[in-house]
């Protein structure tokens, strides 16, 4: 079903007429491309029906009562709820990874790990357990945020933004799961003396999950990151 | 009630069986569409058109597919298999939902008589 009829060149949207829709858009927060072009067709053809009724109306004034039309809060809850989906989207790809952690043949894998694990720390004190336990986690955790830090203050060279790609990079805004391990030994630092090894296990398996889901998070999804994004935005390939 | 109100919940299942009927649609398409059928009652606003469709989109019931149009990028969306059969239950439950208000209101007029 075609809106507009385009046949007449004083009715249409002219390319500089789109970069000033790309502009405005991102003027009012909307930093992704993929966002961007959806909402720029949108008020492009607003703008051009606009234009059928009434050809003398200005191209700024047109956009005025578009832009009205997405209420007071304008385009920020079509992004934020854009940017929960797409978080979803992400942790759903990690869980995806995360399964097979659980299925032959890595499931071997995994069970060594969580094996070994175990045996370490039922032959450490509890003091060294508790200590070798949160300098880990404290160097994880500075190459975590290291890493993060880079991803953001990388300068925007002027290529587009996509959405998915940041939050691959940010690991899918997922910060609050690395306090996770240090708020357990801190807890939890006791049951290192209890010595039990269905307790130590489920400890370790824990942790070992954890690891392996920030181990997807960080190195198996960016190497993905080209194949997801296709996958993702159809529009990619156009950019 | 504000009017808005009463079709808030309908949103996904207006959309959905726009789309079932239609091949594939762009946004803009779908609020005008809306407006023809139903003579400016109902008015879908963007504000809540997208987040509906990404959503949709997300949850495997809509596919995305883009085409240079004029001088810019268009997203069409349009019903996946699973959005489909996610259609013809959402249609169901609100054809359940208008049948059994109707019969609420009726059981409401005969008490008044």
């Amino acid at each position: 079903m075609k809106i507009n009829d385009c046949n007449y060149p004083i009715h249409c949207i002219t390319n500089n007429q789109i970069d000033q829709l790309y502009h405005f858009t991102r003027k009012h927060f909307v930093e992704y491309y993929d966002l961007q072009t959806e909402l720029v067709d949108h008020l492009a053809l607003g703008i051009e029906q606009q234009w059928e009724d009434n050809s003398q109306l200005s191209f700024d004034d047109a956009l005025k009562i578009e832009f009205k039309k997405f209420g007071v809060y304008g385009f920020s809850d079509i992004v934020e709820k854009r940017k929960m989906e797409m978080q979803k989207q992400y942790h759903k790809f990690v869980w995806q990874h995360f399964k097979d952690f659980f299925t032959i043949p890595k499931l071997f894998f995994t069970c060594s790990l969580i094996s070994i694990l175990t045996i370490i720390l039922m032959n450490l004190s509890a003091i060294a357990s508790t200590i070798i336990m949160a300098l880990a986690c404290a160097v994880f955790f500075a190459i975590v945020f290291i890493s993060v830090k880079k991803q953001i203050h990388k300068k925007d060279n002027g290529s587009k933004r996509w959405l998915m790609q940041e939050i691959i990079s940010t690991y899918g805004g997922a910060a609050g799961l690395w306090f996770i391990p240090f708020q357990l030994i801190f807890q939890f630092r006791n049951i290192f003396d209890i010595n039990n090894i269905f307790i130590l296990s489920f400890f370790s398996t824990f942790i070992i999950c954890w690891i392996l889901y920030s181990y997807i998070m960080m190195f198996v999804i960016p190497k993905k990151a080209e194949s997801y994004l296709n996958s993702v935005y159809p529009e990619y390939k156009y950019a | 009630m504000k009017k808005s109100t009463l079709y808030k919940g309908s949103l996904q299942t207006i959309l959905l069986k726009l789309l079932q009927e239609n091949k594939r649609m762009y946004g803009y398409e779908i609020t005008q569409q809306v407006k023809k059928i139903t003579s400016n009652e109902i008015n879908i606003t963007e504000g809540a058109l997208y987040p509906t469709l990404h959503k949709l989109e997300a949850e495997g019931f809509l596919e995305v597919e883009i085409e240079r149009v004029d001088n810019r990028l268009r997203k069409y969306y349009k019903l996946t298999d699973a959005g489909q059969v996610e259609t013809n239950n959402k249609v169901l439950e609100l054809s359940n939902f208008i049948k059994n208000l109707q019969t609420l209101v009726r059981v409401e007029k005969k008490l008044t008589i």
